[in-house]
């Protein structure tokens, strides 16, 4: 059996876009860091963006802050994130696909998650103890 | 966000630099929509020296296409990172937009 070394880092950040800024600059230092490739990054970097925006926007309905808590794994195949949140139960696996409507009938919003969901190799979501945790993965070799 | 702007002939250049993502977002519709607000009709977004681009991007992407549809302009896209095209793909933004390789490209279309 080989064993891989395995890296990464916890952070929590608070539901804010300064704090998603935050976590979006550690997350490149980290993967550049490990040295994966630039056209990974941008997918897991989108990735992570889309994920933290639509918990801030969405899963909150009090205007308290609230912790979210992202959890990074390498494993030199393989970047895993998992977010974790106390919002409200959003099951992103199951909101529609916006491809293919006409522009005229185009409402801004909801092409995020199809983008994620269509870029990570794996995609999960379970509401566990009125907490959302959503794993997301994508292979790097 | 930090963009440069020309004109060639009766069209806009416009050249996002950086990230058109969450944070950039609304900077970037603003002053696109003050340039059409203010009279431009042909309008070319230079991708060149855009290395990212979001949800965020795209939608504001969609706001400045229909503004331009609603005056009777025209929008077009052009020299697109492999990257960014991806993410137009994947959308299927890249049927709703006029995408060109090249600004050459785009100006003789528009």
């Amino acid at each position: 059996m080989i064993e891989r070394a395995c890296r990464g880092y916890e952070m929590v950040i608070k539901n804010s876009h300064e704090e998603v800024s935050r976590a979006i600059y550690e997350f490149i230092n980290f993967c550049n860091e490990q040295s994966i490739a630039l056209s990974t990054i941008y997918k897991l970097r989108l990735a992570m963006e889309e994920i933290l925006v639509n918990a801030i926007n969405y899963s909150f309905l009090d205007k308290n802050l609230h912790d979210i808590h992202i959890k990074i794994t390498y494993d030199a195949e393989r970047v895993c994130i998992e977010f974790l949140d106390d919002g409200i139960e959003f099951n992103p696996l199951t909101a529609p696909e916006p491809k293919d409507i006409p522009l005229d009938e185009r409402i801004p919003g909801g092409i995020g998650i199809y983008l994620v969901k269509t870029m990570m190799d794996t995609f999960e979501y379970k509401r566990s103890n009125e907490k959302n945790i959503l794993t997301i993965s994508k292979k790097t070799t | 966000m930090e963009m440069s702007q020309r004109t060639v002939s009766d069209v806009f250049i416009i050249s996002p630099k950086g990230n058109l993502d969450f944070n950039h977002a609304t900077s970037f519709q603003e002053k696109t929509t003050a340039l059409v607000e203010g009279g431009a009709k042909k309008v070319l977004i230079d991708f060149s020296e855009l290395s990212f681009i979001s949800s965020a991007g795209l939608r504001v992407l969609i706001v400045l296409a229909k503004l331009l549809q609603q005056k009777s302009g025209a929008l077009a896209l052009s020299s697109m990172s492999e990257q960014i095209q991806e993410v137009f793909s994947i959308s299927g933004f890249h049927k709703l937009f006029s995408i060109y390789s090249t600004e050459d490209e785009a100006l003789k279309n528009l």
